[in-house]
């Protein structure tokens, strides 16, 4: 039971899916105290309290990649273990690329992409459907946009088509009215993820406040309304023009497919669309915050919280392990720190969370914790200041430490068995994909791993001390509002 | 907002963090391609392409034994080196007795909580330390702990599972505790619009008893005691009543073994199942309003009564929902999103439990067309059940609600964790063990006539309908269109 809305990726048009009507039968309510941390890789030497077996070998995904001589690349990764087939493509650009006053753009186009395209109609859904396509979507992340699907292996030729016809000739099937509904489509997203979900204002405010106004990750992916309602034809001719060019493509294509079979049918529907020149990325310098901030929101809900933002070196950066350990030490489990001093022993809270968000120019970390009913915000905050100066002064224990690890590697086995995962960038199709764009080789996992592995208590010590400096961070105080404290009987406004 | 814009890189210099980067203009006009001027059209790509050489999408049998106290073993065997585990019991939160809502999740919770060698945090360290969490959840049918461990901890996960289920401590320190925390979730769900639209609405639909929240009101919860918890436990997790159930990298041999040594010499009387509900819809329907001031949503919960999950039709109502509500292509979520751009989304359930059901539809609509919204939802419930509005059901999207249902379960053999879901289903509601592998041809039976019976029991004229938003904005639109409002019962929300 997440009850803050999504600091990090927007999953859409279809992410409406992801809120199941089991909710409605109640099942999983009240146990939101453990949220768990973004999952990374890992494997870890067992120690002798719990005598769990010693871990398996550093698990590795393999693939093939090439390019067609549009630029297009290509990572391919067969197994035939079931007749399934997941396609995934990234497009290396994202809401960082935005022109000016046209904030939620990239995902408003990333909407527009089910629109249609010139050959193929208005009938994505449709066809995919039919199809049986299952984890049909599109997300919009800082650096890059994705869509992807997974059919049954005798439709792998009718999702070429689609995608190829997109990637080619999306512009040819646009219109106004298809432009004006989306628009209308994602706003309703934006009140729903945000708007009218309760901490979703305090989450905009932290968004908007901890990279400053001109920077390429400032404010929210979803984008505000003014911006939303600017957005015109020509940005999106001028988008797609831009940034949806073949060499500014990734396909990513997993499962039980014909080796060379999928090579003559990538070509044939890919081959021949025309390249542009992409424009030029450079990197902006993203240092940490030079002086603590604060902002406090007002919102009608009953539990206060505290959110901590900071900013971090950017993704795969030497710290990124240690990192992701640290969350791990923090949060996810009920061993953990913050969840044993915060949740159980001062009972000042009644959920607890920390998140790393990794991007091509900086990562950012926010923890988080909801308090406890008649706990002041306050509270919250000198208990989370006092683990998180505990973990910067004395390091995790050896056990913390391989707790941690040991979640890590868990999560990363249990997502390998995915094709691809409900983002597109998890299972096996979206860690190719992503260790592709962060770094240039799909291939990485098992470094990664190495890497997870080599982490020492003093790195995470370190790691906190330095990154999650109480000098250098975003807090984010939401304080309910007396008057609308909760939704009253009707009349009593 | 305004955002550094890549394609002017060189308006980018490398000052320090913190500066704000002058943005770049849009692209200028000259530089704008016209439509379709990238590529040039290719005819051939008109043609959409054949389908290829289809695979058998194989679901396997499970394996399944009984071991002489009752407890059931089903194991499906998956590649990937981790194993999923699950002890579940047929009885969840409708088998709690009269005002201990909460017991079956709240039961579960305290399972987690230490076992009488155990304290809470040994049992988190000793879990934490497989790389695993142990989760306690519950559903109207059942109650569930869960652990994933590495192929190689198999051992000593069951083990971790069994103390946890034959030996809990449910002390009552760790009680009032987790009851604390507990009671601040119940807090939290209540803030969120679309929670309560489904906890408003569920109780209104099926009263006080059967339609409390399966994590409990706040007034059970807190009237919930250790004794209760050990009574439901008793009954609920008596050997008779209980599944393992086992989806990753072992067989049966492997895990048999294990299970007769940690759960085999355990007996315990067991009970029977909850009784049949019936539930009458309403004479007409009828808005239950639920205030939230300047809300700029309006969370919706279209509700009718529907049959339970033994009783015949439950794949073609299943089918119907699909079209109805369920698929992104259906009725509702295209005329209420991609027509009316009313909403981020959609969708309809065929709910049904062992005593009960109900077609469920759920969305968040713009204040403003909260009433317009509601009139189209009814009037494509409406279209589906009667022919003779003009769009009766059609093949082509019948055959996407089947392909659907169908693919979905297939995509369930990925991973661990969705074919333990499907074995759960198949122990709680008692289906054959090859109900999964010929799911597919079932699915595909259903002809259209039986779908459009099912569609006939739609009762589009008396649904119970739960809106929370703006009542100064939605209301007297909402009267206008002839809806009868009324307020929330404040018990409802407890």
């Amino acid at each position: 039971m997440p009850s803050s809305p999504p600091a990090r990726r927007l999953v859409s048009p279809r992410s409406i899916w992801l809120f199941s009507l089991v909710g409605a039968l109640g099942i999983g309510a009240a146990r939101g105290a453990l949220a768990q941390a973004p999952a990374a890789v890992p494997t870890a030497p067992a120690t002798a309290a719990a005598a769990p077996a010693p871990a398996s070998a550093a698990p590795r995904i393999a693939f093939e990649r090439y390019r067609l001589k549009n630029g297009l690349e290509v990572i391919l990764h067969q197994d035939r273990s079931l007749p399934l087939i997941a396609l995934n493509i990234w497009y290396h650009v994202g809401p960082s690329s935005e022109p000016r006053g046209r904030s939620g753009f990239a995902h408003l186009f990333e909407h527009l992409m089910f629109e249609g395209s010139r050959h193929v109609g208005s009938e994505f859904d449709r066809l995919l459907e039919s199809a049986g396509a299952t984890n049909v979507n599109g997300t919009t992340s800082w650096d890059r946009t994705n869509y992807f699907e997974t059919v049954p292996r005798e439709h792998l030729e009718l999702v070429l088509w689609i995608e190829s016809d997109r990637m080619g000739y999306m512009l040819d099937n646009l219109t106004q009215e298809g432009l004006d509904v989306q628009r209308g489509v994602v706003q309703n997203e934006r009140r729903q993820t945000y708007e009218n979900a309760p901490y979703g204002p305090s989450t905009l405010a932290m968004l908007d406040a901890l990279f400053p106004e001109g920077h390429p990750y400032h404010g929210a992916v979803i984008g505000s309304m003014k911006d939303l309602e600017a957005a015109k034809l020509e940005d999106v001719r001028a988008f797609f023009q831009s940034y949806y060019a073949p060499s500014n493509a990734t396909l990513a294509i997993a499962g039980d497919f014909d080796g060379a079979g999928v090579k003559a049918l990538i070509e044939r529907y890919f081959g021949t669309l025309s390249d542009r020149t992409r424009p030029k990325r450079e990197r902006v310098a993203t240092p940490p915050l030079a002086a603590p901030k604060r902002l406090t929101i007002v919102e009608p809900v009953q539990l206060a919280r505290i959110a901590v933002g900071w900013i971090a070196p950017p993704a795969f950066g030497p710290d990124e392990p240690a990192l992701q350990i640290a969350a791990g030490v923090l949060a996810g489990g009920k061993a953990t720190r913050l969840y044993r001093e915060l949740v159980v022993k001062k009972k000042v809270a009644s959920e607890v969370d920390a998140e790393v968000d990794a991007n091509e120019l900086a990562t950012t970390v926010i923890v988080s914790a909801v308090a406890a009913s008649g706990k002041l915000p306050q509270d919250v905050e000198r208990e989370l200041d006092a683990v998180l100066a505990g973990l910067a002064a004395e390091g995790p224990t050896p056990d913390e430490l391989d707790r941690a690890r040991r979640r890590l590697m868990l999560a990363l086995k249990s997502e390998l068995q995915l094709l691809n995962g409900p983002g597109g960038e998890s299972g096996r199709a979206g860690l190719l994909q992503r260790f592709n764009h962060y770094l240039g080789d799909p291939g990485y996992l098992d470094k990664w791993v190495d890497r997870i592995n080599a982490v020492t208590a003093e790195d995470v010590r370190r790691v906190v001390h330095k990154h999650l400096s109480p000098n250098a961070r975003l807090v984010v105080v939401t304080q309910p509002a007396p008057a609308q404290n909760a939704p009253k009987k009707g009349g009593s406004k | 907002m305004k955002r550094w814009l890549a394609m002017a890189a060189a308006l980018v210099t490398a000052a320090c963090g913190g500066a704000t980067r002058a943005p770049a203009p849009l692209p200028a006009p000259s530089a704008m391609p016209s439509a379709g001027a990238i590529n040039s059209p290719e005819l051939w790509r008109t043609q959409k392409p054949g389908p290829g050489q289809p695979g058998q999408l194989a679901y396997p049998l499970p394996e399944v034994a009984k071991l002489d106290n009752g407890l059931v073993i089903y194991v499906v065997r998956r590649p990937g080196g981790v194993v999923d585990l699950a002890v579940v019991s047929r009885h969840g939160a409708a088998s709690v007795p009269k005002s201990k809502s909460g017991l079956a999740a709240l039961t579960a919770r305290m399972l987690t909580e230490g076992t009488k060698a155990k304290s809470s945090l040994a049992l988190a360290e000793a879990t934490e330390a497989l790389g695993s969490s142990l989760d306690g959840d519950a559903g109207r049918d059942y109650t569930k702990l869960e652990l994933s461990t590495l192929r190689e901890d198999l051992p000593r996960g069951l083990e971790l599972l069994a103390e946890v289920v034959k030996t809990p401590a449910f002390r009552r320190d760790e009680l009032e505790r987790v009851r604390g925390e507990w009671l601040d979730g119940l807090v939290a769900e209540r803030q969120q619009p679309v929670r309560i639209a489904s906890l408003v609405g569920l109780r209104v639909l099926l009263g006080d008893e059967q339609g409390a929240p399966v994590a409990g009101s706040v007034p059970d919860v807190k009237r919930i005691a250790v004794a209760d918890l050990v009574e439901f436990h008793r009954r609920a997790f008596a050997p008779g009543n209980l599944a393992l159930i086992v989806a990753g990298d072992t067989t049966l041999a492997e895990v048999r073994p294990h299970a007769e040594r940690l759960f085999g010499a355990w007996k315990v009387p067991g009970v029977a199942d909850p009784k049949a509900l019936a539930i009458p819809a309403p004479a007409a329907t009828r808005v239950v309003l639920v205030d939230r001031p300047g809300a700029v949503q309006t969370a919706l919960f279209v509700a009718q009564p529907f049959p339970k999950r033994s009783d015949p039709g439950y794949e073609a109502r299943s089918i119907l929902s699909q079209v109805v509500g369920g698929l992104f292509t259906s009725r509702i979520n295209q005329n209420l999103r991609e027509k009316h751009a009313y909403t981020y989304g959609a969708r309809s359930q065929a709910i049904a439990t062992r005593s009960w059901g109900a077609f469920v539809v759920t969305t968040s609509v713009k204040t403003q067309v909260t009433a317009d919204a509601l009139s189209e939802l009814i009037s494509e419930v409406k279209a589906a059940r009667d022919p003779a509005l003009g769009r009766p059901l059609a093949d082509d999207e019948l055959d996407r609600g089947r392909a659907d249902l169908v693919n979905s379960v297939g995509a369930h053999l990925e991973h661990n964790s969705r074919v333990a879901d499907d074995l759960l289903q198949m122990y709680v509601y008692t289906l054959p063990a090859d109900y999964y592998a010929k799911y597919s041809n079932l699915i595909l039976s259903v002809d259209r006539g039986e779908v459009a019976r099912q569609a006939a029991t739609l009762v589009p004229d008396q649904l119970l309908v739960v809106a929370v938003g703006d009542r100064s904005a939605i209301e007297s639109p909402l009267r206008e269109k002839g809806f009868r409002v009324e307020s929330a019962d404040p018990r409802t929300l407890e």
